[in-house]
């Protein structure tokens, strides 16, 4: 799908928005993703995976004067070529974009056990993983959900999009590792103290009405996968991955499942022991992960 | 009224002989399987064909060459298994699938709807096994050729791949030509001294075409970690990367057999087809393009028609091997 760049800001040293400008958009779920093509050269070669962070106001036909763009945005961290690339990127400019893709959040108890209503949703993020929670946040308010954001980075320029999820009036608590802003530490200090009972158990009576989502660094995603495990709270992580395709074809994106017996190298479809990131996620339960082996 | 008909008729005739003369044949034959254009997806680079129906009209096809089957299932191997390099791409995904009565139950009827033909790519680790996959996949209906893998290790022969060694490919593709009547192609390692011998030997085993060349071998570090980028430490590369060498090795292959060749490295754009082509493909196919641009395969075809029809090609045949040097 061939899209225009409608603006590439830069809002903290390392991250970048990009809105992109869609002539049609299709439907996103909180949590899928796109792939997009950085150049027609062939170096950096293959199209890279980005969060959908916001969808942009649809187009008002024949009112005149107020007629705003349609598309999507995307944030960005500079840590490569190819998103060394992007930020070169100016208003005009033609991109290349697949997409919708993936699974996105689970958002109905149907099935998945996520969001019932009444229940408290945690949202935990590092750093550039905030991307896909801007519209899981929207949604979750348009609802009803009560919910809160765990939002963690390196030091105060590691935190991109936090005044937008202010503007929602959600309920957000930081933490910083240098203390620059919010509590120091580990973000997932906070996950701890969050699932906490007053006598300092993980485990409460009421964890389990709590759903957590989280998505950032790896290591980040496992320390949340262990904590909720130990509070028996339900919980989301979507992962990262490299990816050629993006949609299933390159098998590249492998991430290993636990499995209930141990491996062969023969197995039948059904007992596969390796899902894809692009297809079969990028949002996972978290019980389903080999953690040992992210 | 008779003239007037007459007249009719002559305009009817002289605007078929300019939409002719506009619309060059794109067809060709490759061992018996007549394709409607020379472009064929790459095995590995298109799945099972569903995967980019959302995208593309699979009718447009030459072929489909589904992702290799061996005969029972394969989990592949750990990841990472994908690592971008410099204008190509490392995979080891160790040949994950689903195995051949899966596909042949699971996939294949969703294939036949479509007016292409389906290629299926397949492997084994022992010469028996190579033939029990040939026979059920030979049992299916829908199926237009076989293209053997050969860059597989043989576990009779100390792991050794089949494809790097001239007696171990005359072996397990005359062993394969024995157990089925489908047209065998056979998809050449480059991984080897002299890519000549090796395309001889399958020839003479019965081979009816050839297709070249498989994906170079090699490894990324990473200096942070001082680890292999791949989980599998080495994997294969392909991209635009690898093109160079592939044209090389086509337009020597093509100097010494008398089959047909499928040429396949690094194809991005119709132009890197037509290459081909002038050094000897009577067809291509079209992987890690796939990857890049889900719509690639039904560009290039349009891009070779463009080129016949500005050169006055009538048939895209015609280019096959017309290089000349010196």
């Amino acid at each position: 799908m061939i899209a225009d760049v409608l603006y590439n800001r830069k809002i903290l040293p390392a991250y970048y928005r990009l809105g992109i400008g869609l002539k049609k958009v299709p439907s996103f779920k909180p949590g899928q993703f796109i792939m997009l093509r950085i150049t027609e050269q062939v170096d950096p070669l293959l199209r890279r995976p980005f969060g959908v962070y916001r969808i942009l106001g649809s187009r008002i036909r024949g009112q005149g004067s107020r007629v705003r763009e349609q598309g999507i945005e995307i944030l960005y961290k500079v840590v490569g070529k190819g998103t060394r690339l992007m930020t070169g990127l100016k208003p005009g400019d033609k991109l290349d974009i697949l997409g919708s893709l993936g699974n996105g959040f689970p958002l109905t108890d149907k099935g998945q056990g996520a969001g019932v209503k009444g229940k408290e949703i945690i949202m935990i993020a590092g750093g550039i993983g905030i991307a896909p929670f801007y519209l899981l946040a929207e949604r979750l308010k348009a609802e009803g959900f009560r919910q809160r954001l765990l939002f963690g980075g390196r030091s105060k320029d590691d935190l991109p999009g936090l005044d937008d999820f202010k503007k929602l009036k959600i309920d957000i608590k930081i933490s910083t590792q240098d203390g620059s802003v919010g509590k120091k530490g580990l973000v997932t200090e906070l996950l701890k103290s969050e699932l906490r009972t007053p006598n300092s158990e993980l485990r409460t009576p009421n964890s389990e009405l709590r759903t957590v989502y989280a998505c950032g660094p790896k290591e980040m995603l496992k320390e949340v996968a262990r904590i909720a495990g130990k509070a028996d709270a339900p919980c989301y992580v979507s992962l990262d991955n490299v990816m050629a395709c993006g949609i299933g074809a390159c098998l590249g994106c492998a991430v290993k499942i636990r499995s209930q017996k141990s491996e062969v190298r023969s197995f039948t479809p059904t007992s596969q022991i390796y899902k894809m990131v692009c297809k079969d996620g990028p949002v996972f339960d978290a019980r389903e992960i080999e953690w040992e082996e992210v | 009224m008779g003239r007037s008909v007459k007249k009719a008729e002559g305009t009817r005739l002289k605007a078929e002989g300019r939409k002719n003369k506009l619309l060059p044949s794109l067809s060709v034959n490759i061992a018996g399987i007549q394709l409607k254009n020379p472009i064929m997806t790459a095995s590995g680079t298109f799945g099972y064909g569903e995967e980019f129906t959302s995208y593309m009209d699979l009718n447009r096809l030459g072929a489909v060459v589904v992702k290799g089957l061996s005969l029972k299932p394969r989990q592949g191997n750990p990841p990472p298994r994908v690592v971008e390099t410099a204008a190509g791409m490392l995979n080891s995904i160790g040949l994950q699938n689903i195995g051949v009565e899966a596909f042949i139950k699971d996939k294949l009827p969703f294939l036949r709807k479509f007016d292409t033909k389906v290629v299926v790519n397949f492997f084994g680790d022992s010469i028996e096994e190579y033939c029990e996959a040939a026979k059920v996949l030979g049992s299916a209906d829908g199926i237009a050729g076989l293209e053997m893998n050969i860059s597989c290790p043989n576990k009779q022969e100390g792991w050794l791949e089949f494809g790097t060694n001239p007696e171990m490919t005359f072996k397990v593709v005359n062993a394969v030509r024995k157990c089925t009547k489908l047209p065998v192609i056979v998809k050449l390692s480059p991984n080897v001294t002299d890519i000549t011998v090796i395309a001889k030997a399958a020839v003479d085993a019965g081979a009816d075409a050839l297709s070249l060349i498989n994906t170079l071998s090699g490894m990324a570090v990473d200096i942070n970690t001082r680890r292999p980028k791949l989980g599998n430490v080495i994997g294969g590369l392909s991209g635009p990367a690898i093109k160079p060498v592939a044209l090389k090795m086509v337009w020597q292959v093509a100097k010494t057999v008398q089959v047909p060749l499928i040429g396949i490295g690094g194809i991005m754009t119709a132009a890197d087809a037509i290459e081909f082509m002038l050094v000897g493909a009577s067809a291509v196919q079209i992987g890690t393009a796939n990857f890049i641009d889900p719509e690639a395969s039904v560009k290039i075809i349009e891009g070779i028609e463009n080129y016949c029809r500005k050169n006055g090609t009538k048939s895209v045949d015609e280019l096959v091997g017309w290089l000349r040097v010196g």
